[in-house]
Formats: structure tokens, C-alpha cells, sequence
């Protein structure tokens, strides 16, 4: 089973997320923040993180930033600001891909689906 | 995807927030910014577009780490083209009441109303600045004359308490060069403990406009402000109002379009306008009579008003044919806009003589483009879009497209782009079928990987026009090489070739230009300017 981690501080956005991947035979696991989702990795194996920029107490780059030496697996970083600068920031930092803030339930499926068949 | 129940939360959270925020004093800056962000980047996930935008401009313009602190009616008057937004779009969804109407009472003309204080009692001046701003008014101090005219020439503003006996220079004297100043509409009250006639008589010679007693008293001075500013926004909106449907009036709409010509001239902002005319509006009047005419008139402009953006002029332009300036919106945005509005007006009912009938209108949009910088031009182009959509069948909106009204003249145009760079040649083909998608254009895109397979494709047939963007740099043949075969092959006056190459390689291009080519673009390129340059090579040589 395939198995998705979503950290977002934003709790609809990340409801939003979980139904529109779980409905696809996903098995999705949240984190409110990015201690959580420190914790979470350690914890359990993912084949996909996908992982909020902006978050209060660790940002999203504090936690590519944290991660620990082993995690090897794809990270999808989201992000209001979508820049092309903020995007190679993101790219650079550590994350695989990059997806700017807001997109559609559809668009997150369609790069999900690619990320994960990559 | 149900996005409902998703809507309903977001709507819950902004309600808690004002409440939350509406109970304490003030609201840190850096705390508006992250529930902005947030919103910005969570409704356009759940179907509220419109409502990620107007975040996002809010958003543009606060700073994510200050620790400024926004008064309840600062932030209430901030927020309030969102919170309006949010109230209407929800009654499309659920009955749960957001927040109160917002009032707008100081900022009817959307620019900062400010006060100013000049006096040097440092106990009398902090005792009328707290008055003030308790009430929502910003209030600027200045403890002598000369700080006291520097603040009027930096922030303009409308009323200004000046206490005759200041350290350096005479009160009367700042009022003299007050008056030299000729600000428009600043009113200027001298304060003094001394009222005597004879200082009051001064001082109205010299030209202010009220006398003020010391000591002032707290309710007297709050009644004065409130009467000084409703005047002032009277006066101001009754030179640039349409009387019946208070919008905007032609004349001030001409004055805010030259205005935003010249910032997208200076600064590149583009912008859009639109022109509205309600549809059957004759027929309105014949049946119903000019008053109920005059009723639909009204009510449209209150439906536009309230779900307009708040950067967004709206203006009657004549008749039943009202324009909307658009600041920096594009017309693809300009098109959501007029379409939420004409979707609005579809489903509003009017009432006369006991029966109710609905109006709708058409609608043309037009985007401002380097070839267009001229209001007359703007207003004719939205106009031909409002014809079409007219002519189409009315109740809907059709925006203006410059490339259609060239590839209109039946021109069929080939756009070919021959490059070893697949990224170069992606981007090509997919911003200009994107084009070819309206049923306007008749583009068709092809791409070659290089010269020689290009060569040997049988891409040319008479009657077509060309395009061939080309690259100088390829392996096997170079784009020279390929440029002229094609010139020899080929009637020059259908093909034209524009040669692409990595940076300004000065020998390359005049190279190229000898040899045929029409133009040349230097990579990395702007998807968009190279349309642009096309568009006006188009023009030149094809129609």
C-alpha cells in the first residue's frame, strides 16, 4: 500500500488533501506541524511526503533541513509563494518537486500520480 | 469533489477570527499577514478562487514580520473588501451570518484620511490624538510650525488644528503659508485659548475655516471631524458622481483611465476595462415607464458596487451603458469578474406594477496592450467585444481579442519551431496551440528537431502563412544553413523567420538578417514578448 504523508498547519487544506487521496486507495497519514512530522518519519516509512512551506514553529525547510540522513524518499513541497525564485529556493533545499499554493484537488492528484509512477 | 463542507469551515474560521480579534485592542500586523496567507493559499484549493485573490492583494501590501499594531477600525476598514466578499459569496452556500456589514465612514474614497495636530502642549495635543484615534481617525502630531508644514506637504492632510501660539513661528504665520500651500480641500481650524474677537477675526481673514475654543471639549471635537470629513466626501463625490446611480460619472472615468495609461506606460501595470450595457433596457422603459427605468438603473449599480473589487472603478458612462476600470487585472481576471457580476444580475428581480421581471446585460472586455495605449482605442475595442456579444445572443460577456482581429482576415498562419532544445520547442507548441484552441484562430503549431527533418517534411502548402521560429545553433545543419534553403525555396512574403539565438551574438544575427531572416530572438525569451513581437510582425507583413 502506498503510503502519503500531508504536513500542513493548515487543517481544511489538509482534509482537503486526505479525502482526495484517500478516496484513491491511498493511505494517508497527517502532521500538524513539523515536529510531528519529524517524529512520523522516524516512526513509519512513506512513499511520498508532502510538506507545507509556510507553518509556524519549524518552516518547511527547517524540517528538509532536520530530516534525517536515511529519508530517501520523494518530497513534494507546497507553497503560496510561487515564484520561480521560490520554487528553485525550495528545489534547492532539498525538496523533489514543488507545487505553488493555491491548486486544485485535481492538479495535486494528477502530480501525486506522477511523482509516485516517476 | 465536494467542496461545501470545506467552504463552510473556512467561512467558520474568518468569522472566528474577526470575533477573536474584535475583542481586543489591536491586532499585530504579522497576525493579519499569517491568516491571510493562509487564506490565500487554502480557498483557492476548496473553490473560493476569488476569495485566494483578494487575499493575495491584501497580502501584497503587509509585511510578514512587523509588529505594528492595526486598530480595530484600521484593520476592520483592511479587510472589509474581503469580509464584503465573503458575506455575499456565502449566501450562495449557508445562512450563517459572517459579521456585520462593514461601514466604511472616514474612507469612502479609499485613500487615508489623516489629521493633523500642530501645537507644542504636549498634554493638550496627546489628549486630542487619543480622542481621535480611539475614534478611528490616523492623526499625525507636529510640535512646532516648521515640523507643521513639512507634514502638510507629506501626507496631505484633510484637517489640520493649529494653535495660534507656537514656539518658533506665529501660528498665523503657518496659516499664511497654509494658504499659500492651496491644498485642496484641507481644512484648517486654529485652536487657541485666547478667543477673543479680535484673534478670531484674524484668524478668519487669514482664511481658516473654523475657530476652536481651548479648551476643547471631547464630544465637540469628535462632532466637528465627523461633519468637516462628511463634508468633504460630499463635496468630492458630488463633482466625480453620477447623480442617479451614485457611480463614478464619464468624466472622472476619463480622468482614472488616463491615469492608469500612464501607469502602465511608467510602470508596466496592465489593466482592464470593460463596458456594460443592459440588455433590452428600451423595453424596460417603454413598459414599465422611466421611473421603474431609473429603479433598474439603481439597483444594477448597488448589485456592481457591492461585488466589485474594491480597486475596481465603476463608472456610468451613459444611458444604461456603464464602464469598469479594472487595475491590474488582465482580462482573462477582468473576464471572471464581469461574468460574477452578470451572473448576479441573471438571477436579480425587479418589481413593477405588482409584476417582476429581470434584466440582464452584455458585456465587452478589453486588456490594455502596447498597441492599444490610447482611451479612445480601449474603449473601442471593449465596444466591438460588447457588439459581438450583443450580436451573439446578449447576456454574456466577450472579451476583445487583439490576435483574432488580425487572424480574422481569414489569414491562416503556421507557426513552425525548428530547435534541438525539446524545452524550447514545448514551450513554443504549447502557448501557441493554446491559441489555436479558440475557435477565432486558425493557428496550427509544428515542430522540427532539426533542420534537415524539417527540410524534408512537406510543411509548406500555398495559401498558408508562416511562421518559422528558428534556431541558430544545431547540430548536423545550423540555422543559417536551413534559413537559406528556405529562401531560396520558398515565396519570401509567406514565410517569416525569426532567428533564435542563446545571447547577442552580433555576427549571428546580422548573419541571419542577410541572409532573409525578419527578426531575431534572444534566448532565454519571455514566452509572452515573443507573442507580442509576432503579433506586430503579423501585422506588418501579413495583413
Amino acid at each position: 500500500m502506498t503510503r502519503i504523508l500531508i504536513v500542513d498547519d493548515e487543517e481544511i487544506l489538509r482534509m482537503l488533501i486526505y479525502d482526495t487521496l484517500e478516496g484513491l486507495g491511498y493511505e494517508v497519514d497527517e502532521a500538524a506541524d513539523g515536529q510531528e512530522a519529524l517524529e512520523k518519519v522516524v516512526e513509519h516509512t512513506y512513499d511520498l511526503m508532502i510538506l507545507d512551506y509556510m507553518m509556524p514553529n519549524l518552516t518547511g525547510i527547517e524540517v528538509l533541513e532536520q530530516l534525517p540522513a536515511h529519508i530517501h524518499f520523494p518530497i513534494l513541497m507546497l507553497s503560496a509563494k510561487s515564484q520561480e525564485e521560490d520554487r528553485q529556493f525550495v528545489l534547492q533545499k532539498g525538496a523533489h518537486y514543488f507545487m505553488a499554493k493555491p491548486f486544485s484537488p485535481s492538479e495535486l492528484l494528477q502530480i501525486v500520480e506522477e511523482i509516485l509512477h516517476a | 469533489m465536494d467542496n461545501a463542507r470545506y467552504q463552510q469551515m473556512i467561512y467558520k474560521r474568518i468569522h472566528d477570527y474577526m470575533e477573536k480579534w474584535s475583542q481586543t485592542p489591536f491586532v499585530i500586523e504579522k497576525e493579519i499577514y499569517a491568516f491571510l496567507h493562509s487564506l490565500k493559499g487554502t480557498a483557492g484549493s476548496i473553490g473560493l478562487p476569488q476569495l485566494s485573490v483578494l487575499a493575495s492583494e491584501k497580502l501584497s501590501s503587509l509585511d510578514m514580520q512587523s509588529e505594528k499594531q492595526w486598530a480595530t477600525a484600521e484593520w476592520h476598514d483592511y479587510l472589509a473588501p474581503l469580509l464584503v466578499h465573503v458575506e455575499t459569496d456565502q449566501t450562495n452556500h449557508t445562512s450563517m451570518p459572517i459579521i456585520e456589514p462593514v461601514v466604511q465612514t472616514h474612507q469612502q474614497t479609499g485613500e487615508q484620511e489623516f489629521i493633523l495636530l500642530i501645537d507644542d502642549d504636549i498634554v493638550f495635543i496627546s489628549y486630542m490624538k487619543k480622542i481621535l484615534e480611539e475614534q478611528g481617525f490616523s492623526v499625525m502630531v507636529a510640535y512646532n510650525g516648521k515640523r507643521g508644514l513639512e507634514l502638510v506637504y507629506e501626507i496631505n492632510p484633510t484637517i489640520v488644528f493649529l494653535d495660534v501660539m507656537l514656539p518658533d513661528k506665529s501660528g498665523f504665520h503657518i496659516l499664511r503659508n497654509l494658504k499659500s500651500i492651496k491644498k485642496d480641500r484641507m481644512f484648517v481650524a486654529i485652536i487657541s485659548a485666547n478667543d477673543s474677537d479680535e484673534n478670531k477675526i484674524q484668524a478668519y481673514r487669514m482664511g481658516a475655516m473654523d475657530f476652536i475654543a481651548k479648551p476643547i471639549d471631547k464630544d465637540l471635537l469628535i462632532a466637528y471631524v465627523h461633519n468637516r470629513l462628511t463634508y468633504k466626501n460630499e463635496l468630492e463625490r458630488s463633482v466625480i458622481l453620477d447623480e442617479l446611480t451614485q457611480t463614478y460619472n464619464r468624466k472622472f472615468m476619463n480622468s482614472q483611465l488616463q491615469k492608469l495609461i500612464k501607469q502602465y506606460e511608467r510602470h508596466a501595470e496592465l489593466f482592464s476595462i470593460a463596458i456594460v450595457d443592459l440588455d433590452y433596457f428600451k423595453k424596460v422603459n417603454d413598459t414599465y415607464g422611466h421611473l421603474i427605468g431609473d429603479e433598474v438603473l439603481k439597483g444594477f449599480a448597488n448589485l456592481v458596487m457591492t461585488l466589485k473589487r474594491e480597486q475596481d472603478i465603476f463608472c456610468r458612462y451613459g444611458g444604461e451603458e456603464f464602464v469598469i476600470l479594472m487595475p491590474k487585472t488582465n482580462s482573462e481576471g477582468a473576464y471572471i469578474l464581469v461574468e460574477r457580476l452578470r451572473k448576479a444580475m441573471e438571477v436579480k428581480f425587479f418589481t413593477a406594477n405588482n409584476t417582476s421581471f429581470q434584466v440582464t446585460f452584455s458585456a465587452g472586455v478589453a486588456e490594455t496592450m502596447a498597441k492599444n495605449l490610447h482611451p479612445q482605442k480601449l474603449l473601442e475595442q471593449a465596444d466591438q467585444a460588447l457588439y459581438k456579444a450583443k450580436q451573439s445572443g446578449r447576456n454574456q460577456t466577450i472579451v476583445f481579442n487583439y490576435l483574432a482581429e488580425i487572424i480574422k482576415k481569414r489569414v491562416h498562419i503556421k507557426i513552425v519551431v525548428i530547435d534541438d532544445a525539446e524545452n524550447i520547442r514545448e514551450l513554443v507548441v504549447r502557448y501557441f496551440e493554446k491559441l489555436g484552441l479558440n475557435d477565432e484562430f486558425d493557428v496550427e503549431v509544428m515542430s522540427f528537431a532539426d533542420g534537415v527533418s524539417f527540410l524534408q517534411a512537406s510543411w509548406y502548402a500555398l495559401g498558408s502563412k508562416y511562421i518559422i521560429l528558428l534556431d541558430a545553433n544545431m547540430p548536423e545543419m545550423d540555422g543559417i544553413e536551413v534559413l537559406k534553403q528556405i529562401r531560396q525555396q520558398y515565396k519570401s512574403r509567406d514565410v517569416i523567420v525569426s532567428i533564435l539565438t542563446d545571447r547577442e551574438e552580433d555576427e549571428l544575427v546580422l548573419q541571419a538578417l542577410e541572409n532573409g531572416a525578419n527578426d531575431y530572438i534572444i534566448k532565454p525569451f519571455d514566452i509572452a514578448d515573443v507573442s507580442n513581437k509576432l503579433v506586430n510582425l503579423i501585422n506588418r507583413l501579413f495583413v
